[in-house]
């Protein structure tokens, strides 16, 4: 059904996010931001507080966006509402981009 | 021996069939038949070590002249690592500074058993600290300054961190200066001991310092980083320390490592080990001897810093 795709990103609106798995990400963290090695790649990427919580909650375990926002709202002590959503949606596709996370479609 | 023991017909001679230079942390088989060469090599190598007998060399280093008709008549010479070409020809005036790109090449292409940073590199206390940043920011420059003003020089150029401990592993060679860097050293350091000028090339004048003593009597023994610095030379403008955070620190020693794609997860484990224990700073300066001044006090505010000064 139409309403079941999110057409900017051409991916069914309903499913889990979880972190690339192929060889295991290598992290470290300093004073809140992260640097990520990628095995996949190669690459090594700076990732800011935010993206670096939601990538460390999908290395922990696979989560659907709902869930993602209210792992992040805790973190920040922010509230969850429409900007943070939006907010999480960037970052999963920033971090989908750089090869370190996978959407995987709910059957 | 060391080479300024060796009359200058007999190093001629040995170098024609090759000798074995030892800089620290590599050992180069050194051979060629480029008259132009011996005496800039005689004086910027003066102190450094030589064997005639068989050694296991880290890299083959061949300086000759290059032949078919033109180059011949242009006297053209040419680079040669492991017995591979390295460089197309160049003017056989210009092969003391080719031979020093290539010693660079040799360790930029050919090791990997340190992580290796664009860099230069300086000691105090047994603490080392990392100038970093691009060409033209005037790293080689404070790296000779330092040089000069209490520092111990462990390389210039390129800087090998060996991932255990971590260390920053010494090989002093002579730093390149280029056309203004040439006046502001000799004027900072007189003592300071510069080979011939190269006018002329593409970089314009190059001069090369000696190695202080110092550099050469502890070539081997490197030392624990403790700060990384990315100077920039702004002669208008006003001097400025500012801190970075140790993950965009991370992300410069990435940037400015020439081997770092190579290592992989020992690579990142390597400079995770570096940034663990490093403070890094940004420092714009208009003349060397208020950068001296910062660094000194910066080196002197880390823990028991102040008695090693």
């Amino acid at each position: 059904m139409k309403g079941d795709i999110d057409p900017e990103r051409n991916r069914p609106n309903k499913g889990l996010w979880k972190a690339r798995s192929d060889g295991g990400l290598s992290y470290r963290c300093w004073d809140g931001e992260y640097v990520v090695f990628n095995p996949a790649s190669g690459n090594t990427h700076l990732l800011d507080i935010a993206s670096g919580e939601v990538l460390m909650v999908l290395l922990s375990e696979p989560a659907g966006n709902d869930r993602i926002a209210e792992r992040l709202a805790d973190f920040l002590e922010v509230g969850n509402d429409e900007s943070l959503k939006t907010a999480v949606r960037e970052i999963l596709d920033e971090l989908e981009e750089l090869g370190l996370i996978e959407f995987t479609a709910k059957c | 021996m060391l080479i300024r023991d060796i009359p200058r017909t007999e190093l001629a001679r040995l170098l024609r069939g090759g000798v074995h230079l030892d800089t620290g942390a590599f050992t180069t088989h050194l051979r060629w038949d480029v008259p132009d060469l011996a005496g800039a090599f005689a004086e910027t190598y003066a102190d450094y070590p030589v064997e005639t007998d068989p050694v296991v060399d880290d890299f083959r280093v061949a300086i000759a002249r290059a032949f078919g008709g033109l180059h011949l008549l242009a006297r053209k010479a040419q680079a040669f690592i492991n017995g591979r070409p390295a460089f197309p020809p160049f003017p056989a005036g210009f092969a003391f500074p080719m031979l020093e790109a290539t010693l660079n090449w040799c360790i930029a292409r050919h090791v990997f058993r340190y992580v290796t940073f664009h860099a230069g590199a300086v000691e105090r206390g047994g603490r080392a600290v990392i100038l970093i940043g691009p060409s033209g920011s005037g790293k080689s420059t404070l790296c000779a300054a330092l040089a000069h003003r209490g520092w111990r020089l462990l390389s210039d150029e390129l800087v090998l961190l060996r991932p255990e401990g971590p260390e920053i592993v010494a090989n002093p060679r002579p730093i390149s200066l280029k056309n203004e860097a040439i006046r502001l050293i000799s004027a900072l350091a007189p003592q300071a001991r510069f080979g011939a000028a190269y006018e002329g090339t593409i970089k314009g004048t190059i001069r090369f310092l000696r190695a202080p003593d110092e550099a050469l009597a502890k070539a081997k023994v490197g030392a624990a980083p403790a700060l990384v610095i990315s100077p920039s030379f702004r002669p208008d403008g006003p001097d400025e320390l500012k801190e970075m955070t140790k993950a965009k620190g991370f992300m410069w020693l990435v940037e400015n490592s020439v081997n770092y794609y190579t290592a992989l997860k020992s690579g990142f484990d390597a400079l995770s080990g570096l940034t663990d224990r490093c403070g890094f700073y940004e420092l714009s300066y208009h003349d060397l001897d208020s950068a001296v001044a910062a660094i000194d006090r910066l080196h002197d505010a880390l823990p028991g810093g102040q008695e090693a000064a």
